[in-house]
């Protein structure tokens, strides 16, 4: 991993699981509990490295919240871990459920990033529920940023930013063009839904825009001044963090979004530096002091 | 171009480009050249991918698909191209190697190389 990562540029890697990218599908949580607790000993034990800059996330099992909320406490302090992950790939209830907020707590207070990450599967429940479409190029088109804006939604509209005000939350492998579509959208519904949502203090897109946005798989337009763009239609220099995704099919090689036409600094920006600081990192790769 | 004249590089003997394969090799220092033998014609492409740089002749050569609408609502597919078009392993994009385009995005070609053949020589000029 540490030389394919750095045969592609990248200096450090965050670690994310790959089966276990479908942990929430699970039907029996006693076991999918064990899982998550057995992948994240292996996790810190044969993968994490800070001095090879390979760190770490950890798994937040959705089946047993209070359990989850355990595990990013035995992990909070951990140089080899800098973010929890929650698998977002058929999630029923949607993560805005109050079900979780013991493992949002548990992020806020390990000044930890709750990270969303998803993965192609068919439910009966939306937004998994794509069964209807005939070829991959639909069904993966459209289960990654359905997945992560019904979810994201689902958080803004259930008050978790209000909750926990410290939370950082992290969208991934989505994609970046549908960021200003879902602000726009939600901050046109408030205008007149204000009254179902009066926990919000602020209009749902200054929630959505202290999270953070990885690029991962970057959209490739032919002109990609369109991507400059959209990355200012969403004030994203400071919240867009470059993901290669490698070694899955859809990778990125940091090439395409260094292609992007941006100023030199907010290309140091997403290619490094908001990351260091999303994940409270040190260039070395080694954690800060809280 | 640069207007430089093209200067021929050896890049094997023809008896390593059988009929129906191709091979990788090295041009200088840096260039990396996907040679082709697509039923007895030689071709050169680099091995480059103008998608994300990923390695393009080390892809699998095969044909491709075509489809046409029929008259039951679905389509008539055809098999087409055969042993002449190469899929980047990294992203999959696919590429017509006797004309180098790109068939998903026929703007983007990749440049031939041509080929030159001296006795058993195979010479490539760039």
């Amino acid at each position: 991993m540490r030389s394919e990562l750095s045969a592609i540029k990248v200096d450090i890697g965050i670690l994310f699981p790959d089966h276990l990218l479908k942990l929430a599908l699970h039907q029996n949580p006693d076991y999918a509990l064990a899982l998550s607790r057995a992948y994240n000993a292996w996790l810190v034990e044969q993968w994490c490295d800070p001095s090879k800059g390979l760190l770490g996330v950890i798994i937040a099992c959705p089946q047993e919240p209070e359990e989850a909320a355990r595990e990013i406490e035995k992990y909070a302090n951990d140089p080899r871990i800098v973010g929890v992950y929650l698998p977002t790939a058929g999630i029923h209830p949607l993560w805005g459920d109050r079900r979780y907020h013991p493992i949002f707590r548990a992020c806020e207070e390990a000044g930890l990033p709750a990270i969303l990450h998803s993965v192609t599967v068919i439910t009966q429940n939306f937004p998994y529920n794509l069964g209807d479409f005939d070829t991959g190029l639909a069904v993966h088109g459209l289960a990654h940023p359905l997945a992560i804006m019904a979810n994201l939604t689902s958080m803004v509209t259930s008050g978790i930013p209000v909750r926990f005000p410290n939370l950082t939350v992290v969208a991934t492998e989505a994609g970046i063009t549908w960021v200003p579509f879902l602000m726009n959208r939600l901050d046109k519904e408030y205008v007149e839904r204000r009254k179902e949502v009066p926990f919000l203090k602020e209009r749902p897109s200054c929630y959505l825009k202290r999270w953070y946005y990885s690029t991962q798989p970057i959209e490739e337009p032919a002109d990609l001044h369109q991507m400059a763009l959209i990355i200012q239609a969403f004030d994203g220099e400071d919240n867009i963090v470059f993901a290669s995704d490698w070694p899955h099919h859809d990778f990125d090689h940091p090439m395409k979004v260094d292609q992007i036409p941006l100023t030199p600094q907010v290309r140091r920006k997403i290619m490094g530096e908001n990351a260091l600081r999303l994940f409270k990192i040190d260039r070395t790769g080694k954690r800060l002091e809280q | 171009m640069t207007g430089r004249d093209r200067v021929e590089h050896r890049v094997g003997g023809i008896d390593e480009f059988p009929a129906g394969t191709h091979k990788v090799g090295k041009v200088g220092r840096l260039r990396e050249i996907g040679g082709f033998n697509i039923g007895g014609t030689l071709y050169a492409l680099p091995n480059l991918c103008p998608h994300q740089t990923g390695p393009l002749c080390q892809g699998r050569v095969t044909g491709s698909i075509e489809a046409a609408a029929n008259d039951r609502g679905t389509w008539a597919f055809e098999w087409v191209m055969q042993g002449e078009v190469i899929t980047c392993p990294w992203h999959q994009l696919e590429f017509h190697v006797p004309t180098g385009r790109c068939l998903a995005f026929p703007h983007l070609k990749v440049r031939s190389y041509e080929v030159v053949v001296d006795g058993s020589d195979v010479r490539v000029r760039i």
